[in-house]
């Protein structure tokens, strides 16, 4: 069942996972680079405000690219400069070669560009025997090991201290490095500075280019890409169609966001504005060291596979990626293993799939395509709200469509048929599931064997429901109306979640409707599965809709089915008749977590809940859609309303579990590996666990040994009897 | 008296690892004399004036940072003239003086032109940069320079640097190092004037 990339991807996890320096280098950076972007956007910064101008103006910037180009070319060319506009790779690699062989050139620095990197730039100089020297440090780390960049800003970020002294020993002769960052550095400054005085041409890449004066903005810290573009007689900078803005003014929010989101700056050290014509100092316009040639500035733009994307309204928003790099930041596989696992040179993360697929094609991406989770904590971060996840949903479906839906993804599809299966013979099913022939099946269907299954019950929620005679509270009665969404989960596994939620959600005065609805359509998505998800989220709507123009909220126990209410239906259905029904809007708006409606309903006053303390503390687990949709602390304020609780929030990033990512078995040990930052902190507390979404509570379960329970669990225990 | 936004620019261009000095006219010269300190060969922009001879007449060895025309008579030495020789002499100056367009308080930035004068390489090559600042052109935020550097870049010719600090990387590790491939040090002089 496991294709050769399930195998290769096992493999380099492995790998990564056992190289404890690897491991604690990344985890360090990884952590430093997450919170500086967190403390650069301080209380005063409109930070949404800032992330929709900058969309906007790059949705407004690729609707017009083909107009803003021909404006580009003109600019350039009048200023003197070579405008050439590379259709592919090799067009691009070409050009740039045959510029490099006009001027005899024997060396070549260039600065950090993954542009140059995604077209396999170096190689096709050096095997015209031209010497390339990257300059940026990590650039230059990773080109003396022989590797590709780990990271969009920090290439060399997977390597630690001792790695790069013995790499200074090898590749640069140095018997004896400096053992401090500072010296290692400076050796690097010596060794580059005479290349930049003797090199003949300065490659680099590009931030932005604004259409309507020609100039080229590039943004760095350490100064090699000021030497590049300042020294050598020739400048050619490689840049992606989609770095191209109209105005001037457009970089405003542009510039406020990319160092705040890279590394924490409110600018970087140098922001240099190359104009039209060139870069260089006066003094080196003309006749540099006597050759009699004028300078030259070359800006190549390069398609690529970018313009289909522009033209492309499922992946467009790619193309709004500023590359800052914040998504890997905040992505846990990519924090636990690093850029090298993807394979796919040179973007790594879930935004590396989708570029692997605009840029290489179907096969390149579906081999990394599983690593992302569509946990959602990228979207948070990245300045221009690109929603990877989505992007990894549709690459999904295009991979499945091209190369067919495996078993298992199609298994992990039907929540609900396999609830709708297994409840009924249950116990059967709970012991078969661990039986050797079940898990030699399991296995088979590359499922790790070894993570426990969810329980079913016999009985599911709406059975209880039903035998219970629906609700306890009349249509009459004042306060909120509310449906609990009966999620498959909840419904085959947790009913008594359900249960709880339905008589705390009555003792407070809010009258509960349960209805049978289709799955949400999360895990069918999750698989790149979208015409079932499609249908669904329109029964879902023709069925909530009415109850909510009746003055019904919709309650999710399960975080994720929310997101897919809230968020995910309005990207399924876009492009279709349905993306103008006015219940899609209606649905977002009227959707609820049972956490947030709980503590939200208390505190406004509309519901009222009698409650006694607990004995004992609470350590609460946030869900990663829950904290991806702005409700992160939603379970910790609802266990806040018993009296005297005392809660613990974890900061732990994800459980890792993520659905039924936790469950593949070449991402299972993976799995384990992100869980540990969050049972270690389990670890170091006592109290009962508490978390909303279920793989967490079967991830907790399992890995720190803790009982779980649902927020709604808890506020049953601490009901008190109705006076 | 220091205005608001000199105050703001102070701390937020120490926050990126440069220093900031304010003095009038009349102490600029012997306020650069003293922040150049050790001997070595000073490149001095031609923008800035008089400023190479004041500090001759004070005891630093400055040069003009400028080869485009010929030395001035005054100069004792042979001022770099050819291309190559100019880049050498940036290489081997322990300071480059330059002047500003503008400074930005919000960020402790100071905005270079890149193409006039060789500032591009006098703030970039010499492992101490200086920079002379006029208080009156300080703008407030990075919108607010834009709107200037707009105007400056709509004629096609000009380059800009925008510059925040001494030269950093944190690649090896996380460590912040100072002094990668430009300068080491960076000082901003800002000279009071009426605004």
């Amino acid at each position: 069942m496991q294709g050769h990339e399930h195998r290769r991807t096992q493999a380099e996890i492995g790998r990564a996972l056992a190289d404890p320096t690897l491991r604690s280098t990344l985890r360090r950076a990884m952590a430093t680079l997450y919170e500086r972007r967190a403390s650069a956007f301080p209380p005063g910064f409109d930070v949404e405000g800032h992330r929709s101008r900058a969309r906007a103006i790059k949705e407004q910037a690729l609707a017009r690219n083909p107009e803003l180009l021909a404006e580009l070319e003109e600019r350039i060319s009048a200023a003197g400069g070579r405008f050439f506009f590379a259709r592919t790779g090799e067009d691009a690699r070409r050009y740039i070669a045959g510029v490099a062989r006009a001027v005899d050139a024997r060396l070549v620095v260039k600065s950090k560009s993954m542009t140059s990197e995604e077209i396999g730039l170096n190689r096709e100089l050096e095997s015209l025997g031209i010497e390339v020297v990257e300059t940026d440090l990590g650039e230059r780390i990773i080109q003396l090991a022989g590797e590709h960049p780990s990271h969009l800003i920090a290439p060399a970020i997977h390597k630690s201290k001792r790695e790069i002294m013995q790499l200074f020993r090898e590749k640069m002769g140095i018997a004896d490095p400096p053992s401090d960052a500072e010296g290692l550095t400076r050796l690097v400054r010596q060794d580059l500075r005479s290349r930049f005085l003797r090199a003949d041409v300065g490659v680099t890449g590009g931030n932005f280019v604004v259409a309507e004066t020609g100039t080229l903005v590039l943004l760095e810290n350490e100064g090699n890409i000021r030497l590049s573009t300042e020294l050598p007689p020739v400048h050619v900078a490689l840049v992606g169609l989609e770095k191209i803005v109209p105005r001037f003014t457009d970089l405003a929010p542009l510039l406020e966001l990319l160092p705040r989101s890279a590394t924490g700056q409110i600018l970087s050290t140098y922001v240099s504005f190359v104009p039209a014509g060139g870069a260089c100092s006066e003094v080196l316009r003309t006749d540099r060291a006597g050759t009699g040639r004028d300078r030259e500035f070359h800006l190549v733009i390069l398609d690529n596979g970018r313009r289909a994307t522009a033209a492309d309204p499922e992946l467009r928003e790619l193309l709004y990626c500023i590359r800052c790099g914040a998504c890997l930041n905040a992505c846990a596989p990519y924090r636990n293993v690093g850029g090298h696992v993807y394979g796919v040179e040179p973007y790594p993360g879930g935004i590396g799939c989708a570029w692997a697929y605009v840029t290489k094609g179907h096969a390149e991406a579906k081999s990394i395509n599983g690593l992302c989770t569509t946990c959602s904590r990228c979207t948070e971060v990245c300045p221009t709200k690109v929603d990877i996840p989505w992007l990894n949903t549709v690459v999904k479906q295009r991979n499945n469509r091209e190369f067919g839906a495996g078993l298992r993804q199609r298994i992990f599809a039907r929540t609900d048929l396999l609830g709708a299966a297994l409840s009924p013979v249950a116990p059967v099913a709970n012991a078969g599931l661990r039986s050797p022939p079940a898990r030699l099946s399991l296995g088979l269907l590359g499922i790790d064997p070894d993570k426990r299954m969810p329980r079913y019950e016999r009985e599911t929620f709406l059975e209880w429901h039903a035998r219970r005679g629906g609700a306890a509270i009349g249509a009459s009665a004042p306060g909120h109306k509310v449906v609990l969404f009966a999620d498959c989960f909840m419904n085959h596994n947790l009913p008594h979640v359900g249960k709880a939620a339905v008589e705390v959600l009555e003792a407070a005065g809010a009258e509960v409707a349960v209805l049978h609805t289709p799955c949400c359509g999360r895990p069918a998505m999750s698989q790149g599965l979208l015409a079932m998800p499609r249908r669904w989220a329109l029964q879902n709507l023709s069925i909530l809709g009415p109850m909510i123009e009746d003055g019904y909220d919709v309650v999710c126990i399960e975080p994720s089915c929310l997101s897919a209410l809230r968020d995910d239906y309005a990207r399924l259905l876009e492009r279709t008749p349905a993306a103008a029904d006015p219940r899609l809007a209606l649905l977002q708006a009227h959707s609820y977590d049972f956490s947030e409606y709980v503590s939200a309903g208390v505190r406004d006053g509309s519901l009222a809940l009698h409650l006694a303390p607990l004995d004992g503390a609470f350590v609460v687990h946030g869900h990663c859609h829950q904290k991806s949709l702005g409700i992160g602390s939603a379970p910790a304020d609802a266990l806040r309303l018993i009296p005297g609780a005392t809660v613990h929030e974890t900061d732990a990033l994800c459980c890792g579990m993520v659905g039924s990512f936790g469950y593949k078995r070449e991402y299972s040990a993976l799995s384990r590996a992100i869980g540990e930052e969050l049972f270690g902190q389990l670890r170091a507390r006592d109290g009962q666990v508490v978390a909303s979404g279920i793989s967490c509570r079967s991830q907790i379960e399992q890995g720190a040994g803790r009982t779980v329970l649902h927020p709604a669990e808890v506020l049953r225990r601490a009901l008190l009897p109705s006076r | 008296m220091t205005d608001d936004l000199t105050a703001t620019f102070m701390t937020a261009l120490s926050a990126c690892g440069g220093s900031c000095f304010v003095v009038s006219p009349e102490e600029l010269a012997d306020a650069v004399a003293a922040i150049v300190g050790e001997p070595g060969l000073v490149l001095v922009g031609p923008e800035l004036g008089s400023l190479e001879r004041e500090l001759l007449a004070r005891g630093v060895d400055a040069r003009p940072g400028c080869s485009g025309e010929p030395a001035p008579a005054t100069a004792p030495s042979v001022a770099p003239t050819a291309a190559a020789d100019f880049a050498d002499a940036a290489t081997r100056a322990t300071c480059g003086i330059t002047g500003a367009l503008f400074g930005i308080a919000a960020s402790g930035t100071v905005a270079i032109d890149s193409r006039g004068g060789n500032a591009g390489l006098l703030s970039c090559l010499p492992p101490h940069h200086i920079v002379v600042l006029s208080e009156r052109l300080m703008e407030r935020d990075l919108t607010a320079a834009l709107g200037v550097l707009a105007r400056e870049a709509s004629d096609g010719g000009a380059g800009f640097v925008l510059i925040s600090g001494p030269s950093r990387t944190s690649d090896i590790e996380m460590m912040s190092v100072l002094g990668v491939h430009g300068p080491l040090r960076l000082d901003v002089v800002v000279v009071r004037g009426e605004r």
